[in-house]
């Protein structure tokens, strides 16, 4: 008992030593928004980073982006080190444009990065944020402290100043006790104090954000000129809608050219796609947001002349085609990439955290989605992109909080099919890969993948885990086009399909299939996670025994069923061919942190399994 | 009639002749024919475009010493990546300068040809970039997969000495490229070459321009014409150098020029002219020569023994005094004293603090400027000062024997030279002036010692203990390639390690900084392939190069391994009591054909231990690609060699436990 006990106190000593051990950096924040009467507000910032050692220079440095909507004013720096304080000349700041060919936005950047030779130093910044509108509330007005387990906040005072023209919700995140919030007549204050982020790295939960946080959310104001009604989801859908309305107007002779495009074709499904393979094959994204053009397309007509536009731009020109073609279709606005994907929404209060447009076309039977910024994806295909999440379809009077397509298990599959034929001098290797959906996304398989070929033969050869002495055969096929499925073919001979060990022969053979990375969380791990994406996997490999050997031990089936997903391998031996299948579920959940260990055990057991050797033995000479 | 017939041939050709002169436009070149390209289905496999035509000009500009400088591009782009890389162009120039840009995109659709236009003032974003530069930036119209795109731009008033290097070769194939250089006879210029691929030279004659410097006109000029044709485009590969050392490329040097007053400046002139006239005339620069007995004062050297410890020291002093504020160059910007009290300086202020400590130390000490990787290697016969911007130091040591030194990273040893300054030639600036180039790779190695121990230890697990000793080119190399972050490295591996390796648990994981090596130990627990009673390894595993580097058969440019190698690795298995080893493993020496690569295998076993050395050394850096299939065979040889396992059986009953 007592050496146990010893064992959890030093298990605890490792934990808080490791808990602790890559603090880089230290900071101390106070933060004031104050709103104006006329539906502007400032924030006033006063930062200290103290940079403890070489990793911890990227905490201290200054990058400020501003431009007509909003700015970064009396902006001072020092440096204090061994009770000296050094201000930093103007000068030392670098003024630049943040824009460039293919990303237009008007602003430029204030960035300055502190050296000092030895440690600690402090580097502090005084300065203050102006922004014309209360749009930009959620972003410039928020408390957010820093979401890094290698900076400690050491004092974090936060207060927000009521006004009482405008009526602002507020959003409480993370874990509330650990910071204390304090609520008066005219604003509230938040404090915290040394407080280190949790690790999630690889296994957080994209979109979702776990930290502690405050967001005031306004619900009308101004914007540009623009009257924003943020009281429900249906009323900013709304704003949006009128906001673009009427900029999905062709020029005639596009109008022509649809008319002419779509005139042979009577089904709407075929109308869609043709006018959607147009759309691809004439126009490219370029992302300009200027002012209200970061929330207002370019009209259609600028973008048919152009021939580029960014997300709302390519979408209002989408949507225009298809109203010439007699076909409705609505805005979508979503926080799009897979880092987004879990983001939560509140039902009942909205906010500006869209960073995509994309159309959806209601049809009798179906929807159909369509992202317009991408030449080379299918129609209908949402992806890791805009798939399987929260978003919010725009109309002129119901705007409404919808869900994108969820991933089933078959639409993001991967199926393989090996034969090894260890019976010839140099053995030889015969791969049949079908993937699709996210599974073909991975692969770098869209339409283009003819443009590609000797890239995709490359990366699949690379991705090989035996040395290929020779290559005699590579094909890539698209099988079909919604849910894109592409059938890859590599034949060869390796002399690395077998090791030895003395006068028997190793052989690994699901190294081909196994898991790209081994999946292990720490068991105190106290957030939610997530691990991949609802997928499946599955590989038949079939082994040509070479003649004269026979194998050791054929390892037992395995069959697994956990939240983490499912595993299925068996192992068939027959007349001098062992079979071997493997089947791999990924559920695609966001876990909680109790399920931590059963994660662990399921991966685990995969991890043992996927990496097990076969021994073949000489009968000859064992 | 004959008079009327001979007046009209005489106008004919009078227009002729005005016609014959240059256009000043060359856009709308472009007809359906242009896309009928050689073997474009192959260039399609490798390449996301194919540039037709690329043309550039340089004449003398409206004032004295300033030129018109003109680039005419026509590209056919190939897929989405092609798209990307040139449907759009951002381009920087001086607010006193001019621009004017102009293009055309170019689509065949159902063959028929249809053009947009487009220029810098109605397509183009302009903005005020920094300081004294104006940026604009172009979004091309209607661009796609197929299209081909047509632009020109003339930058009026680029001063004469930099007139920019001509790239003849670019990551896609060029069909063709021509560069005219029109120089006023009154200026001495050198044109140099770079490159493997062929360029032609054709001397054009004299023809005339008018140039205003206090109403003096200059009347003649010297034009050069260069060109190439059916250039290859760069492919990315493993070991391969920079991409600026692979362009085919002309660089143009101004030696000098004769005034109003018709005397001759020489501005340039051969090396020893050029290190007297801009280094050792430099009052900033030469301070490192004064008296600064001061500095030593920074320093602690009772407890140095050797000279490892005294460079140890002073690289330790210098990296507590300075931070290296990001900047190079190869004049200091400011002088010792105020570097110190600032506590920040660029790599020459922090450089030659190191020189002047080691000469106030009595050392012979200099410093030896170079060019950062990314620029490409300084060429010795290219006479200028424009192609550094670096400076290391330079430690005579006795007769062709010296230390390259870098104080910069407070990381790495003071001979670890960082990848960024590691550039084939140095130009070291001795107290003479006199040119003396040496090879910064002659004395480098990138060396490792690799040991592991392996014990097997109950229940079908091993226990690991690796140690990884770095030095010199792999200890600097290795750091940039972890970008200095070693926590971030040390997730990495585990993350690696664990894919392959079943229920690896990593006990320890530590890195020790010495004065010249880097050594990094690392203790892990596995379990290993169990059939029976016999045990599975691969010994050979934690060897870098058990994988060969290479896998393509084929190979587009000359390899470069950075620095000579030389990889050290020692394997020792405790063989417990009752166990029977079988391998099939042999001592052995794989060469490639000119004996430049050599892997020496060594076993070394009696019935308790079992030991295997390997010893793979790369003789020089550089390999010429047509020796391509030599090193894949030495390197698929090493890896089949290296991918052998052991087998240890239990032959009979355990009489004591296995491992601790």
């Amino acid at each position: 008992m007592k050496s146990n006990q010893i064992i959890v106190l030093l298990l605890f000593c490792m934990i808080t030593v490791v808990k602790g051990a890559n603090i880089n950096a230290e900071k101390n924040v106070s933060q004031i928004v104050t709103i104006n009467d006329d539906g502007s507000f400032e924030v006033e910032f006063i930062e200290e980073t103290i940079v403890l050692n070489r990793n911890g220079h990227q905490y201290a440095k200054a990058f400020f982006r501003y431009g007509d909507l909003y700015d970064v004013k009396n902006l001072k720096a020092e440096i204090i080190a061994n009770g000296k304080t050094q201000k930093v000349k103007s000068k030392e700041f670098l003024d630049v444009s943040a824009d460039y060919g293919g990303n237009i936005t008007g602003e430029r950047i204030i960035y300055y990065q502190p050296t000092y030779p030895v440690y600690p130093y402090v580097v502090r910044y005084s300065y203050k944020i102006e922004c014309s509108s209360l749009f930009f509330l959620e972003f410039f007005g928020a408390w957010s402290p820093i979401s890094s387990e290698e900076v400690k906040v050491k004092k974090y005072y936060y207060e927000f100043n009521y006004n009482h023209l405008f009526n602002i919700h507020k959003q409480f995140k993370g874990d509330t006790s650990l910071y204390t919030v304090s609520e008066k007549q005219d604003g509230i204050t938040i404090e915290m104090e040394n407080y280190v982020s949790e690790s999630e790295k690889h296994y957080y939960v994209p979109g979702l954000d776990q930290d502690p946080g405050f967001v005031p959310q306004p619900n009308k104001f101004f914007f540009e000129g623009s009257f924003v009604d943020m009281s429900s989801w249906r009323d900013y859908g709304n704003w949006f809608y009128k906001l673009n309305e009427g900029r999905d107007k062709l020029p005639e002779n596009k109008v022509q050219e649809v008319k002419s495009l779509i005139q042979d074709t009577d089904s709407e499904l075929e109308k869609i796609e043709k006018l959607y393979k147009y759309l691809q094959n004439n126009t490219r994204y370029v992302s300009i947001q200027l002012g209200i053009g970061g929330w207002q397309s370019m009209t259609a007509e600028s973008v048919a002349a152009n021939g580029y536009g960014d997300c709302k731009g390519l979408s209002t020109y989408m949507k225009g085609m298809l109203e010439v073609a007699g076909i409705k279709s609505n805005y979508v606005l979503v926080g799009a990439t897979y880092g987004k994907m879990h983001q939560p929404y509140n039902i009942d209060v909205p906010e500006n955290n869209f960073n995509h447009v994309f159309l959806v076309v209601p049809m009798e039977e179906d929807t159909i989605w369509l992202e317009c910024t991408s030449s080379n994806t299918d129609m209908n295909y949402s992806g890791f992109h805009i798939g399987n999440r929260t978003a919010l379809l725009v109309d002129k009077n119901g705007s409404k909080l919808i869900k994108t397509p969820s991933f089933t298990y078959e639409e993001n599959a991967e199926d393989l099919k090996i034969v090894y034929d260890l019976e010839k001098d140099i053995p030889t290797f015969e791969i049949s890969k079908t993937v699709k959906g996210n599974k073909a996304y991975m692969e770098g398989l869209d339409n283009d993948y003819n443009l590609k070929i000797n890239e995709i033969k490359k990366r699949m050869k690379r991705n090989l885990p035996f040395q290929v002495s020779s290559l005699n055969d590579f094909k890539v096929e698209k099988i079909k086009e919604l849910n894109p499925t592409f059938q890859l073919t590599l034949k060869g001979e390796s002399k690395g399909l077998m090791s030895s060990a003395g006068n028997n022969r190793v052989i690994r053979p699901l190294m081909i299939c196994k898991l790209d990375e081994r999946i292990k969380l720490e068991l105190n791990y106290n957030r939610k996670f997530h691990i991949n994406t609802r997928q499946q996997e599955s590989c038949t490999i079939k082994i040509l025994l070479p003649k004269d050997y026979t194998i050791a031990e054929v390892p037992s089936d395995v069959n697994l069923e956990s939240t983490a997903g499912s595993y299925h391998l068996k192992y068939e031996l027959k007349e001098g061919e062992l079979v071997i299948n493997r089947k791999i579920r990924f559920s695609g959940k966001v876990f909680s942190p109790e399920e931590v260990k059963e994660v662990n055990d399921f991966y685990n057991k995969v991890h043992k399994n996927d990496n097990k050797s076969l021994i073949l033995l000489n009968n000859n000479k064992s | 009639m004959k008079n009327i017939f001979t007046i009209i041939i005489f106008l004919l050709t009078g227009f002729q002749i005005i016609f014959a002169q240059e256009k000043d436009s060359r856009l709308g070149e472009v007809t359906k024919e242009s896309w009928d390209i050689h073997n474009l289905d192959s260039i399609k496999e490798i390449h996301d475009a194919v540039i037709i035509e690329k043309i550039g000009k340089s004449i003398p500009g409206e004032y004295f010493g300033r030129v018109d400088y003109s680039v005419y591009l026509k590209v056919l782009v190939l897929n989405e990546t092609g798209v990307k890389r040139y449907s759009s162009k951002d381009i920087i120039y001086f607010k006193r300068g001019s621009l004017n840009f102009n293009g055309i995109t170019w689509n065949l659709k159902d063959g028929k040809l249809e053009k947009t236009e487009f220029n810098a003032e109605d397509n183009g974003y302009h903005v005020d970039y920094l300081g004294m530069l104006n940026k604009v930036i172009i979004n091309y119209p209607n661009v796609t997969p197929g299209s081909i795109i047509e632009y020109e731009y003339k930058i009026k008033g680029l001063s004469a000495i930099n007139v920019p290097t001509w790239e003849f070769q670019a990551k896609d194939p060029v069909l063709y490229s021509s560069f005219h250089s029109g120089i006023l006879t009154d200026y001495i210029t050198r044109a140099h070459y770079i490159g493997a691929h062929p360029v032609k030279v054709t001397k054009l004659g004299k023809s005339k321009a008018i140039v205003s410097h206090r109403g003096r006109k200059f009347k003649e000029l010297t034009n050069t014409l260069y060109e190439a044709n059916n250039v290859p485009g760069i492919v990315d590969e493993p070991y391969s150098q920079v991409l600026k050392n692979k362009l085919t490329r002309y660089t143009f040097d101004f030696v000098g020029y004769t005034d109003i007053n018709s005397a001759y400046h020489e501005l340039g002139g051969d090396y020893s002219k050029l290190i007297n006239d801009y280094l050792l005339s430099d009052e900033g620069f030469t301070k490192y020569k004064s008296n600064n007995k001061f500095l030593l004062d920074y320093f602690e050297f009772s407890k140095a023994t050797n000279l490892t410890d005294t460079l140890s020291i002073i690289k330790k002093g210098i990296n507590n005094m300075v931070a290296y504020n990001g900047k190079d160059g190869i004049i200091p910007s400011q002088g010792f004293r105020k570097t110190i009290r600032e506590k920040s300086g660029s790599s020459v202020d922090i450089n030659l603090i190191f020189v002047s400590v080691l000469r106030e130390l009595g050392f012979v000490a200099y410093p030896a400027i170079t060019a950062t990787r990314d620029l490409g290697y300084v060429n010795p016969y290219i006479e200028t000062m424009g192609h550094f911007n670096y400076l290391l130091v330079y430690l005579y040591r006795g007769y062709d024997d010296f230390l390259i030194l870098d104080a910069v990273k407070p990381e790495l040893a003071p001979n670890a030279i960082p990848l960024k300054s590691r550039n084939e030639n140095a130009l070291v600036i001795n107290d003479s002036g006199d040119e003396y180039w040496i090879d910064i790779n002659r004395n480098s190695l990138a060396s490792t010692m690799t040991t592991v121990e392996i014990k097997l230890n109950s229940e079908s697990s091993i226990t690991k203990n690796i140690s990884k000793i770095r030095t010199d080119a792999d200890y600097a190399l290795f750091m940039d390639e972890i970008e200095y972050n070693i926590e971030e490295h040390k997730e990495d591996f585990r993350r690696n390690y664990s894919k392959n390796h079943i229920n690896s648990d990593f006990e320890s994981h530590e890195f020790i900084f010495g004065k010249e090596y880097l050594t990094e130990n690392i203790t892990i627990t596995e379990d290993i392939s169990q059939v029976h009673n016999s045990f599975y390894l691969n010994i050979f595993d934690d060897f870098q190069l058990r994988e060969s580097p290479f896998s393509s058969n084929q190979r587009n440019s000359d390899i470069d391994f950075i620095s000579p190698w030389s990889k050290k690795f020692m394997v020792t298995i405790e063989v417990p009591e009752g166990y029977k080893v079988k391998e099939d493993i042999e001592s052995k020496v794989v060469l490639s054909k000119d004996k430049l690569l050599s892997c020496k295998i060594i076993e070394n076993t009696n019935k308790q231990k079992l030991t295997y050395i390997i010893i793979l050394n790369i003789k020089k850096h550089f390999f010429l690609k047509s020796t391509y299939a030599g090193i894949k065979s030495f390197f698929d040889q090493v890896s089949l060699e290296l991918n052998k396992n052991i087998e240890l059986t239990l032959v009979e009953e355990k009489r004591s436990g296995i491992g601790g």
